[in-house]
């Protein structure tokens, strides 16, 4: 193994691209849009229309207009999104839920395969595409945590063990690296977070590729491409897809 | 510990992990992770915080049970009574 560089983490840096027209997702590629959820009142008094009345009826129970301005904003962009693959109005969109909350196409739009998943920091959204796969993505605020007490309950003791070998100031983002890989592997699966954080193990060591090195149940860990990339300044993201050789497509939303 | 005294145990907490929330404006029956926006993080730190401040291990399996204020409070309670 090389050297961890003691003055810098090894996470790639994402260029966004604006598209031209809205882009293809061919078969082997994996679309993640990159959504700001801060938006002028006139943007969200465009968006709130497209909301379904259940989505209507959760953004009337945020606390604080920022929240619901927030909500609506990540709503109707994602309907606008995925609109684009499917062909549809998006206001026609509707969603289906698993039992942890996992969102995908429901009604006359099942049958479209689509896969999609959602995250969400701040005012920062981002949705991953697949034709094919289900996937899972998290992104996170770089903050102050205790991340010693998370370590020690939530991480498996392989990773508590990498995560002191990284030089103390590279430590947070070690910490968020790990984290965002482990909640986009459990967001893949479908689960939510009842799922048992210490009974498998990512790569996140800045030298290191993500990877999924060990699951405690039959899912074979090197069927997953784990990756960790740094979406904007101040934030880290991770996303997991069962499979292999997926080209990724990052795109900046600006509609 | 009373289920009064459990519940403003559990604003406490909450308060560490959304400072900027007003936790009087809480529905007790809605989910916190929607109330107050909190993230993953949030949540496991929620749950680190309920640990140190009552002395009760909440496993992963239970976490559907404490994700409202009142069933925080029906399961702390549960949990203080069977100990």
């Amino acid at each position: 193994m090389s050297p961890i560089n003691e003055n810098k983490y090894l996470t790639p840096r994402v260029n966004w691209v604006s598209p031209k027209t809205f882009p293809d997702l061919n078969e082997h590629e994996i679309h993640i849009w990159r959504v700001s959820l801060s938006c002028e009142a006139a943007k969200i008094a465009e968006l709130e229309p497209l909301l379904s009345p259940d989505e209507l009826s959760k953004a009337d129970r945020f606390v604080f207009d920022k929240d619901r301005w927030s909500y609506i904003a990540g709503r109707g962009t994602l309907r606008n999104i995925l609109s684009h693959y499917v062909f549809a109005d998006p206001v026609m969109l509707e969603f289906a839920y698993a039992k942890n909350g996992k969102p995908a196409l429901g009604g006359r739009h099942a049958a479209s395969q689509l896969k999609f998943n959602l995250t969400h920091a701040q005012d920062l959204m981002l949705v991953a595409v697949s034709s094919t796969e289900e996937l899972g993505i998290d992104i996170e605020s770089l903050r102050d945590v205790a991340y010693d007490e998370m370590a020690e309950q939530f991480f498996s003791d392989e990773e508590v063990a990498a995560l002191r070998s990284v030089p103390k100031h590279l430590q947070t983002e070690a910490f968020f690296s790990c984290w965002t890989q482990k909640e986009a592997y459990i967001k893949a699966l479908g689960e939510g977070l009842s799922y048992p954080l210490k009974q498998f193990t990512v790569s996140f060591l800045p030298n290191r590729p993500a990877a999924l090195l060990k699951t405690s149940h039959s899912t074979q860990a090197s069927r997953w491409t784990m990756s960790r990339f740094i979406p904007c300044a101040g934030y880290l993201g991770a996303l997991a897809v069962r499979g292999h050789s997926w080209r990724y497509k990052h795109w900046d939303w600006k509609d | 510990m009373s289920e009064k005294e459990l519940k403003e145990t559990i604003l406490a907490v909450l308060a560490t992990i959304a400072p900027e929330a007003d936790l009087s404006e809480i529905d007790p029956d809605e989910l916190l992770q929607d109330e107050l926006d909190v993230d993953s993080i949030d949540f496991s730190n929620f749950v680190l915080g309920l640990y140190k401040k009552t002395g009760i291990e909440i496993p992963e399996r239970d976490y559907p049970k404490i994700l409202s204020l009142n069933g925080c409070v029906a399961y702390l309670l549960g949990k203080a009574v069977a100990s």
